[in-house]
């Protein structure tokens, strides 16, 4: 009895001691174990705002966690800068000095658990007497970033660029087509690739659009095709250049990129349904570019020449009809040979 | 036929084709010239609104060069441009934004006729040499093509009271694609960005291969964001050992190639994409492809990774190489803080 009571008594401080042990262990384990990667969903994604000077305007931004571990995260505010030669951005580390001390937030590090949407309300304060327009971008990244002892740390964080238009006196919307060509002067086949060069020489961010219309001339009255211009809708800030390409792919043949792999490579398409789109000779693009001044639309014509030569069709075209002419000339041949053989020999028999 | 005759023939044939060639460019032509009225300068007609199939506001200005009485001027649309009833070409004379030196249009008024794609106005005479302009304000009056194109059959033109025409002039217009912005409250531009990890172990260096990442770690973008998607990255100094005061780092700026045996360091980025409109450009420095290929990284923010569209399920494969040499400090504590950025382009 006394035995049997014994061995419970063990039995359950047994019990209780493992699972006190693994209770007390457990906050170690996971204080040791990995942080789960930076995984977040941010909208808008750009942020485009017009706003007034002189008062306090609020922006929303939204941030999900879209991991699987809570995460406590911190936003802030850095600058930017397009790459005038290749239009890239180069996203910088730096504070934008401009503005940063009109802007805050309502939550500048928060707390935010898996699934879960946090509504940042970012005031910007800016005085009455201001710049025409800002572009900034909020950074959102994590407060902690737990360092591996060995090896490397992936740190991640998402930024939201931030373009806003200042809604005062004196803006001015200027735009300017620096350039427009086609990448080659001279084509085999199409696509043709076409990059128009747009300069901001305003004070306030644009949004050009338009289309690049293919004619046969200039002063055609009707085009060929019609091209889409920033499609995209993409932004162009004050003082920086913006190349936006647009394709005519609409030929036969043509030639469509082909992935294998991790390569790509370019291969022609030959769609029968599309003969009647060979292109071959000079042609002209015409761009029409728009962009709103305040008050209407200001439309910006340029206009470039090309050349579409599908030599290498043109040459076995060539190759197959000079066949064609020898065989005509040689029947021809044959048959005034023989008609004269004929008449001679009708002549000799008259004599 | 002989050959003589053949040839006789043909150059009769280039002969006729030259004598009609020169009747036409030197006789006919300038007489269809001279047929019409005589033309005017400074003729404008200006959209307030391009887009295709738009209802628009405008302005016409024009210049006569000689001194007429005119009693009306009528403006004809290019063909497709759909126009509403003349009470609909309601005017004023607000100078916005005209032609510098412009003046208020003399006489002018609501149309009185709108026949076919010809509108015609009230006027009274125009002093010859000086630009005239006015606004049509009722967007009701015009619709601008609904095809995008260039229309150039415009024509401004001057009528006496008879209605006899005095002067006109053509004019161009176009019309581009609908420019329209379809971004609703509920589906605003977001963009996600994912990383599987945050720690990559690279385990133990050797000399006589490369090491890379055992599970290379991912970061996934989901983005509707038009204008695509960008992803930077930057180190610290390179992979550092505390211990040793030793880094292992490589040159940034191009794609390198590792060489067991010779220290290096550098992320070689791969790509796909599910879906999406964007295509993904890995940046050339940083490819990845090679087993032994990447660039290296630096203190300062460099461009990974860039796409020109949206993208359902992008993934760059980030993967990192290590090379070190017989002369390496051994130690275990080699570490390297990498900071990847992304966002959604503008």
């Amino acid at each position: 009895m006394i035995k049997t009571w014994l061995k419970r008594v063990f039995f359950w401080s047994g019990s209780v001691a493992t699972l006190t042990m693994i209770s007390l262990a457990s906050p170690m384990v996971s204080a040791q174990s990995e942080q789960s990667g930076f995984s977040v969903q941010v909208t808008p994604s750009p942020l485009v705002a017009t706003i007034q000077p002189g008062v306090q305007s609020k922006l929303e931004l939204k941030v999900k966690n879209i991991g699987t571990s809570t995460d406590t995260l911190k936003i802030e505010t850095r600058s930017f800068k397009i790459d005038e030669e290749t239009g890239a951005v180069d996203l910088s580390d730096n504070s934008p000095a401009e503005i940063a001390d009109w802007i805050s937030y309502s939550d500048p590090t928060f707390t935010i658990k898996p699934g879960e949407w946090q509504t940042q309300e970012i005031t910007i304060d800016l005085p009455a007497d201001t710049g025409f327009s800002y572009s900034f971008a909020f950074v959102i990244s994590r407060t902690v970033v737990d360092k591996a002892e060995s090896g490397n740390t992936i740190a991640g964080s998402v930024a939201i660029f931030t373009l806003l238009n200042v809604d005062r006196p004196g803006a001015v919307r200027k735009l300017e087509v620096t350039s427009f060509k086609a990448t080659q002067s001279f084509y085999e086949y199409l696509p043709v690739r076409f990059k128009a060069k747009f300069k901001n020489t305003g004070n306030v961010i644009v949004q050009p659009f338009g289309n690049v219309f293919i004619q046969r001339g200039s002063s055609d009255a009707e085009s060929i095709s019609t091209l889409p211009v920033n499609d995209v809708r993409g932004y162009i800030i004050p003082g920086s250049s913006r190349v936006i390409d647009s394709d005519w792919a609409d030929g036969f043949p043509v030639y469509e990129t082909v992935v294998s792999g991790n390569e790509e490579k370019e291969d022609l398409n030959w769609d029968w349904s599309k003969l009647t789109d060979f292109r071959i000779g000079q042609y002209t693009a015409k761009l029409i570019a728009v962009y709103n001044d305040g008050m209407r639309d200001v439309p910006i014509e340029r206009t470039a020449t090309f050349w579409v030569f599908p030599w290498r069709i043109a040459l076995v075209a060539f190759a197959v009809f000079a066949v064609f002419a020898a065989g005509i000339v040689m029947i021809l041949r044959k048959l005034y040979l023989a008609f004269r053989r004929g008449k001679s020999r009708k002549s000799k028999s008259n004599n | 036929m002989t050959k003589r005759l053949i040839v006789e023939r043909v150059k009769r044939l280039q002969l006729s084709v030259l004598v009609l060639v020169f009747v036409f460019g030197v006789i006919v032509s300038p007489f269809g010239v001279s047929i019409a009225s005589a033309a005017m300068s400074n003729v404008m007609v200006r959209f307030d609104n391009i887009t295709a199939n738009t209802a628009t506001t405008g302005t016409v200005c024009a210049e006569t060069n000689q001194s007429n009485t005119e009693a009306s001027v009528h403006v004809t649309f290019p063909t497709g441009y759909t126009l509403g009833v003349a009470g609909n070409f309601t005017v004023n004379t607000t100078n916005l934004a005209w032609p510098s030196g412009a003046s208020a249009w003399p006489g002018i008024g609501t149309a009185t006729d709108v026949t076919s794609q010809e509108v015609t106005f009230p006027s009274t005479t125009l002093s010859a040499g000086t630009t005239y302009c006015f606004n049509w304000t009722n967007t009701a009056a015009v619709t601008t093509n609904a095809t995008p194109g260039t229309y150039a059959d415009g024509l401004v033109a001057l009528y006496d009271s008879n209605p006899t025409l005095l002067e006109s002039a053509e004019f161009a217009a176009a019309t581009v694609s609908d420019s329209t912005i379809n971004v609703t409250a509920t589906v605003p531009p977001a963009f996600a960005f994912a990383l599987s990890a945050n720690s990559d172990s690279l385990g133990d260096l050797s000399t006589s291969s490369v090491t890379t990442s055992p599970t290379p770690r991912t970061i996934t973008i989901n983005t509707n964001a038009y204008a695509g998607w960008q992803v930077w990255g930057k180190d610290t100094v390179g992979l550092t050992s505390a211990n040793t005061s030793h880094t292992i780092s490589s040159t940034p700026g191009s794609n390198l190639t590792l060489s067991p045996g010779t220290e290096g360091y550098v992320l070689g980025i791969t790509s796909s994409q599910v879906a999406g409109a964007g295509t993904v450009t890995v940046n050339a420095a940083f490819n990845g492809v090679g087993v032994n290929d990447g660039g290296a990284l630096d203190a300062s923010l460099r461009s990974l990774a860039t796409s020109d569209g949206t993208a359902d399920t992008a993934v760059l494969t980030l993967t990192n190489k290590v090379t070190i040499s017989g002369i390496t400090p051994a130690a275990t504590d080699y570490t390297d803080v990498i900071t990847v950025t992304g966002a959604g382009l503008f």
